[in-house]
């Protein structure tokens, strides 16, 4: 089963072409202000690279992270989805991460992405890999302390380092299309994808915890921005 | 063989538009508005419409395919709004097209949503003439086209030096407390209303205005001017007739908007004004312009409602039109432009 996976969550705009267990294209163009303009062209330069296969399903890294990156990355899954009639899986980006940090650690962890505003996007994992936490938006010294010492992932992380326990955060700078195509290949058959709960997370947002036990326990999600905060928007007084 | 089919794909502000076009038949024109989610705040929020954009976009796309009766793989070409626009807006629509072109196969056109305002009417009131006046007025938007060319020449001749006369309807219905979007309110009160009732200011009509901005506009100053008169009627405790307000501060608006569109046809020797954009659907402007265009022997063309505000339809029919010219289209890292010059129909180079 060939599967294409995009990843636009962080200033990274990735892409992976997967055929089983074997990567037949994969490229990285880091640019946190240009996911729109490269996104399509790299997509069609891997499928070129991958030999023009038919794809089978489209995976999308669906954050969180930067809103301008998730949106294109979402649209662009959600139109190949339509013009090759083929299913698109939204898969945590956080938990793509945390896949690639899997091989480079041995105990529980934790990744994280900007969330600017001096916040992080972040979730944590135990030993296996699986999320036990998040994804949860806060500023680094408000997460609790027993978590900051974990090891952490992603480059943000390391920005961070007199809070968080970050010394090995760049060996997973940003979540990656290849890894997003991995996980998503994995759990392909092991569970469905959730549809109701995800649609409504990402019209309204966050809200105390709510995106992270609608997400408790779920690999495959729909194919929509995983927002975590409301749109900063005030109510008219009338 | 019969003309090509364009879909086109429109999110430059709350609207999702796709519409699908043949030639010049409207097949298909879905629309889904968020606007519900914005009279909330009483004015559109970015963000909530970039996040209703992308739920609600493949839905439309497919509602547009089923009402053509189409399958998406009928499709031979994509069109979609470049700009101008709200940029995360704008992006949704150009992710998603850039994606569906790549992946069915078929040429891609970015054009300018202005353009497209114009343009549309050729599905209503058959092919444009060669040369035409358009004025485009919306939330976002009070400009004066010189459409030459067949569309393939657009320059601006004037633009809003402030609030577009959208805007101005929305702030005043706000201060009548009336609801978001304020012009289908305004314009149901002003039907019972004394147009002549207020003496407000028409804004850039002076004449050491009008000999430095011929074809802009300010409404602004309009604005200002309404709300100082309610709040000194209010606390005066004075009876304030809504409709009179309504019907002095619409007129006020589009006798500075047809006056200028007709001199504008005038001094350029055009014979066709096109009128399009959300405010276009006021029954004043439609009436006022009509009468004025008859006085001036200008033909006046103005499509239904539902083409005059922000739809696919209009985004198709100027793919439609590009495909026929031959023009060259778009590439696939064409940036979107949330300030795009109205000159550029089709975006080509960045």
């Amino acid at each position: 089963m060939v599967m294409l996976a995009i990843d636009t969550s962080s200033p990274a705009t990735s892409v992976a072409v997967l055929d089983g267990d074997v990567l037949l294209a994969h490229a990285v163009h880091i640019d946190a202000r240009r996911h729109a303009e490269v996104l399509a062209v790299l997509v069609q330069e891997a499928l070129e690279t991958a030999g023009r296969p038919r794809v089978s399903a489209v995976a999308c890294g669906v954050g969180p992270g930067a809103y301008t990156g998730l949106r294109v990355g979402v649209s662009s899954a959600l139109a190949y989805g339509l013009a090759w009639e083929v299913p698109v899986l939204g898969v945590c980006s956080l938990d793509a991460m945390a896949l690639a940090a899997s091989d480079a650690v041995s105990g529980p962890f934790a990744c994280a992405i900007d969330a600017r505003r001096k916040e992080v996007y972040w979730a944590q994992y135990d030993a296996d890999g699986e999320r036990v936490a998040g994804p949860h938006v806060q500023q680094p010294g408000d997460i609790d302390g027993e978590i900051r010492a974990l090891p952490w992932f992603g480059d943000i992380a390391a920005a961070h380092l007199e809070l968080l326990h970050a010394e090995m955060a760049d060996t997973v700078p940003y979540p990656d299309a290849r890894d997003v195509a991995r996980f998503a290949a994995h759990h392909v058959g092991r569970g469905r994808a959730i549809d109701a709960a995800p649609v409504l997370l990402s019209t309204h947002g966050h809200d105390d915890g709510a995106t992270a036990s609608a997400l408790a326990g779920q690999h495959l999600l729909a194919p929509l921005p995983l927002y975590v905060r409301r749109p900063d928007a005030v109510e008219s007084a009338r | 063989m019969s003309d090509p089919l364009i879909l086109g794909i429109e999110t430059s502000c709350d609207e999702t538009g796709v519409g699908i076009v043949r030639g010049t038949t409207l097949l298909a024109d879905a629309v889904a508005s968020s606007v519900d989610e914005h009279a909330r705040f009483g004015g559109v929020v970015p963000e909530v419409a970039s996040r209703a954009h992308v739920e609600a976009m493949i839905p439309t796309i497919n509602r547009a395919c089923a009402e053509a009766g189409v399958g998406i793989h009928d499709i031979d070409a994509v069109a979609v709004t470049g700009g101008p626009g709200l940029a995360g807006a704008l992006l949704i629509g150009t992710a998603t097209a850039k994606a569906l072109a790549s992946a069915l196969d078929v040429p891609l056109y970015a054009v300018n949503h202005l353009a497209g305002h114009v343009v549309v009417d050729e599905l209503e009131h058959g092919p444009l003439p060669e040369t035409a006046v358009g004025l485009l007025v919306s939330g976002g938007h009070s400009s004066l086209l010189l459409v030459r060319d067949d569309a393939q020449d657009v320059t601006a001749l004037g633009a809003t030096i402030d609030d577009a006369a959208g805007e101005a309807f929305d702030k005043i219905a706000r201060i009548l407390d009336l609801p978001f979007p304020g012009g289908p309110w305004i314009d149901r009160a002003a039907r019972d209303g004394d147009p002549t009732a207020i003496a407000f200011p028409r804004g850039l009509t002076a004449a050491k205005d009008l000999a430095e901005h011929p074809y802009d506009f300010s409404f602004s100053g309009l604005k200002t001017a309404v709300a100082r008169w309610i709040a000194q009627q209010r606390s005066a405790g004075a009876a304030m007739s809504v409709p009179d307000v309504a019907a002095s501060f619409q007129e006020a608006v589009v006798d500075v908007l047809t006056r200028k569109a007709i001199q504008a046809c005038r001094d350029h020797g055009v014979e066709h004004l096109v009128i399009g954009g959300g405010v276009a659907a006021n029954s004043r402007l439609r009436a006022l312009a009509q009468e004025r265009c008859e006085q001036a022997d200008i033909v006046l063309r103005i499509p239904a409602p539902h083409l005059c505000t922000d739809n696919g339809a209009m985004i198709a029919a100027l793919g439609s039109k590009l495909v026929r010219q031959g023009a060259a289209p778009s590439p696939l890292d064409f940036p979107t432009l949330s300030v795009l010059r109205v000159s550029t129909v089709v975006m080509h180079e960045q």
